[in-house]
């Protein structure tokens, strides 16, 4: 699924997308601060959910709680006035592989 | 998996000397020798410091998680050290690193590293915990926060 692009502004309803994990190496430590790093450039509330487990994307370590091996599938959740723009680039994340492999 | 066994007493070090990446970096080599699993203990601290050159471990909150793949090792080894006063690790949040957790596993198994790593970061994930393991006095409390 990719991300609701027709939803935008202060007053949107949260936005999500399913996401699976593709490169080998599953998300380890530098995959998470990618993660990081790019949730973080937006002011929206991130999550990312596994097996119905949500952990704030903006924090490593509990990304790295998900266990996030090759072929896990989650889901991204994004609230607020840039939760469009911030799912797109958390998306983009795992389908290039988080640029490994 | 279970902590208890690539983490022991013997493993965990509640007063690092070290001051800088390096020296910790050194040092928490030598406690993982402690495990017993490591047959080339130079290769194991190349593994890690190369892998610290790509990117730092330090993660945020204090922790960092310094670690390395090598087939010196035939399992996955575990060490924790604490330095209250902390490191620059050149952390993700631009805080000095106190927790270290220093993770070996072979080079040719992927599983086991990212299955240590969220077992170890439940705990870490909390404040609390952070706060005691911080405190403490006695390894075997380390230990016991982090398996339950």
């Amino acid at each position: 699924m990719s991300p609701e692009k027709d939803v935008t502004g202060p007053t949107a309803a949260p936005l999500s997308s399913d996401v699976v994990v593709k490169n080998r190496y599953g998300i380890h430590a530098r995959p998470a601060a990618l993660l990081v790093k790019t949730a973080s450039r937006f002011a929206c509330e991130i999550l990312l959910e596994k097996n119905g487990v949500q952990v704030n994307a903006k924090s490593i370590m509990g990304l790295l709680t998900l266990e996030g091996h090759h072929g896990a599938k989650m889901r991204i959740y994004a609230d607020g006035a840039d939760a469009a723009e911030a799912v797109a680039a958390l998306t983009d994340l795992f389908e290039q592989k988080f640029f490994e492999d | 998996m279970n902590l208890k066994k690539p983490l022991t007493v013997e493993t965990i070090s509640l007063d690092l000397q070290g001051t800088t990446k390096e020296e910790i970096l050194s040092e928490m080599v030598d406690l993982l020798m402690a495990s017993g699993h490591i047959r080339d203990r130079e290769a194991v601290l190349r593994a890690i410091t190369d892998r610290e050159k790509r990117m730092s471990t330090g993660m945020q909150n204090g922790i960092a998680i310094p670690h390395g793949k090598t087939d010196s090792v035939e399992c996955l080894i575990a060490a924790l050290g604490i330095k209250r006063a902390g490191v620059d690790f050149g952390a993700l949040d631009g805080q000095p690193s106190s927790i270290f957790v220093m993770t070996v596993s072979p080079d040719s198994r992927t599983g086991p590293h990212i299955q240590f790593l969220a077992e170890i970061s439940r705990p870490l994930n909390d404040a609390a915990v952070r706060a005691k393991i911080l405190a403490a006095t006695r390894r075997e409390e380390v230990l016991q926060l982090l398996v339950g």
